[in-house]
């Protein structure tokens, strides 16, 4: 047996670990999936999500947002920071005002379907809500349906 | 600007929304939800597509299950998972445009900075 192919059987052979690799490349610790964690966390934060619903009607001055956000204008300014890194939002500077608009208008359609997902949710836990509050009114029986005896 | 504050940003409405895309930002959870949107899938099919240990795994469903966004059912001893709505595909398909513009226009800034550095 030649050098050459000891060589590809102790390639072969160290297989498994190959193979090991090759799950790791498919797994979520590759960097996409924690570019895509990022994106989500950059919009998981109350007055972010309100700062682009104003952005919907087009672009804002700081000034613009401060009273439909309803925080304090350091901390607007820092939320604003976090979705310009985050490339979500972009600034255009106009004389002395800076205005803010979203990079993506896209991103309005996330929030929309973002919505429905969570309205839809909604209404199935208050669905189980009503049939809890309908259980806890009748008989001390365990189910939620009424039972001819009642 | 007290009353102001509290009928925005710190209306329940939002919170919810934050918690929202708080699930989401994690990428277990994000490759879970993306093996789902193909089909369903079961726990021991999952786990080598995530990369993860079996006990952070089912940590990491449950989390989507109290979300809402994952529902599992059982066939004799296998646990299957699958997207509560299709909505949740979607979601994760416009991120996935987004993303995209976002990162190649990361690539152009990238070629800016090193065209700078060549030309210094």
């Amino acid at each position: 047996m030649s050098f050459a192919d000891r060589q590809e059987r102790a390639e072969q052979a160290s297989g498994p670990p190959a193979s090991a690799q090759a799950v790791r490349e498919a797994a979520a610790s590759r960097p996409i999936y924690q570019v895509k964690a990022e994106f989500f966390k950059s919009l998981a934060h109350p007055a972010r999500i309100r700062i682009l619903e104003l952005l919907r009607d087009g672009e804002c001055s700081v000034a613009q947002l401060i009273p439909g956000v309803g925080i304090e204008p350091s901390h607007l300014s820092q939320q604003l920071g976090i979705l310009r890194r985050a490339n979500i939002l972009q600034v255009r500077r106009d004389g002395g005002a800076v205005r803010y608009s979203v990079t993506d208008p896209r991103i309005f359609e996330l929030l929309e379907v973002a919505r429905a997902i969570l309205t839809s949710s909604l209404a199935e836990s208050s669905q189980l809500l009503a049939e809890l509050r309908q259980s806890a009114s009748g008989a001390p029986g365990r189910s939620p349906r009424r039972t001819g005896s009642a | 600007m007290q009353a102001g504050e509290a009928a925005e940003v710190s209306a329940p409405l939002y919170q919810l929304k934050a918690e929202f895309f708080k699930t989401l930002g994690h990428p277990a959870r994000i490759r879970v939800l993306e093996l789902l949107s193909d089909r369903e899938h079961a726990v021991a099919e999952m786990l080598p597509q995530v990369g993860i240990e079996a006990a952070h795994l089912s940590q990491q469903l449950t989390v989507l299950r109290r979300a809402n966004l994952v529902t599992s059912r059982k066939e004799g001893s296998t646990v299957y998972y699958s997207l509560t709505s299709p909505h949740v595909a979607e979601l994760l398909a416009v991120a996935r445009l987004i993303l995209t513009g976002v990162l190649s226009g990361q690539a152009e800034l990238l070629q800016d900075l090193r065209a700078s550095a060549d030309a210094s």
